[in-house]
């Protein structure tokens, strides 16, 4: 009912969006709920010797929270892996939890730029709770003053 | 330096603003910095008999600001009084506290809409801090 909820990838931005979220939820004492969007593609057998690898998108996705929420400080952590438009998933996740915050990262996933990432401008316009627009900018690759 | 800081006007939705960003101080355990910016033109001289009043744009948004936080559930609440653009001095006061988090509402003065008011619109775009945009249509 009063999640936090984080849309999270493999990216710099995503990461640190995560740990605001984790953060947030911890002063609050909410649940943080972390959502990580996937496409679906063909699973994939890889064989070295004779050991063998299954791959495919949803236990890939599963890996990748699990390492995740394992990484995160927040009083209790729950996930979820989505088919579809992040921007669209997250919201529709904040409905169905009726969420009070959902995190996200303010940079494009191009570069570095002063305006915001599809995800981030999308959901602030179509968000059912509360956004908080984590900064992302100033980590790493230099600052955000690139107009 | 972990302060939280908001913006707030004599709207609804700067209210609901105010609380969402008191509530959040008050959990995290942080300040909560009270922004609003004044018409500095607005200043008034009233005689009632032989009583004189002088009303000046800074006092009055001083008192504003401070019925306001007394009106908060917070614990530690400052204040500053600006001129100006409003996401202008925002981002200002949250570079000069090193603030952690600005907050405003989402809700354009004009009325309800589905896009971001435009101080909303320009603190995104120029601070240098998280921001949260509460939504203040629902």
């Amino acid at each position: 009912m009063n999640d936090v909820i984080v849309g999270i990838d493999r990216s710099d931005t995503a990461r640190r969006a995560a740990e605001v979220a984790a953060g947030l939820a911890t002063g609050l004492g909410a649940n943080l709920h972390i959502v990580m969007c996937v496409e679906r593609t063909k699973p994939v057998d890889v064989s070295v010797g004779t050991d063998r690898f299954h791959s495919d998108w949803l236990t890939d996705a599963e890996q990748f929270l699990d390492t995740a929420a394992w990484k995160l400080q927040a009083p209790s952590i729950t996930r979820t892996v989505a088919l579809g438009d992040p921007a669209s998933m997250l919201c529709e996740e904040a409905e169905r939890l009726r969420a009070r915050t959902i995190v996200v990262g303010n940079r494009r996933v191009q570069g570095v730029s002063r305006v915001l990432g599809s995800v981030a401008s999308d959901v602030t316009r179509r968000a059912p709770c509360d956004v908080l627009v984590a900064q992302t900018c100033s980590e790493g690759a230099g600052s955000c003053d690139v107009t | 330096m972990n302060d939280i800081v908001v913006g707030i006007d004599r709207s609804e939705t700067s209210a609901h603003a105010a609380g969402v960003a008191a509530h959040m101080a008050k959990a995290m355990g942080v300040n909560l910095h009270l922004v609003t910016c004044a018409d500095k033109s607005k200043s008034v001289n009233i005689k009632v008999g032989s009583d004189q009043f002088h009303t000046d744009w800074l006092a009055e948004a001083d008192q504003f600001l401070k019925d306001a936080a007394r009106r908060l559930d917070c614990d530690q609440v400052t204040h500053a009084v600006g001129s100006g653009n409003p996401a202008d001095f925002l981002c200002d006061e949250a570079r000069r506290l090193d603030a952690k988090t600005l907050v405003v509402g989402n809700r354009r003065v004009q009325g309800v809409s589905r896009v971001l008011g435009s101080v909303a619109g320009d603190v995104l775009k120029h601070a240098d801090c998280d921001v949260l945009i509460v939504n203040t249509t629902g």
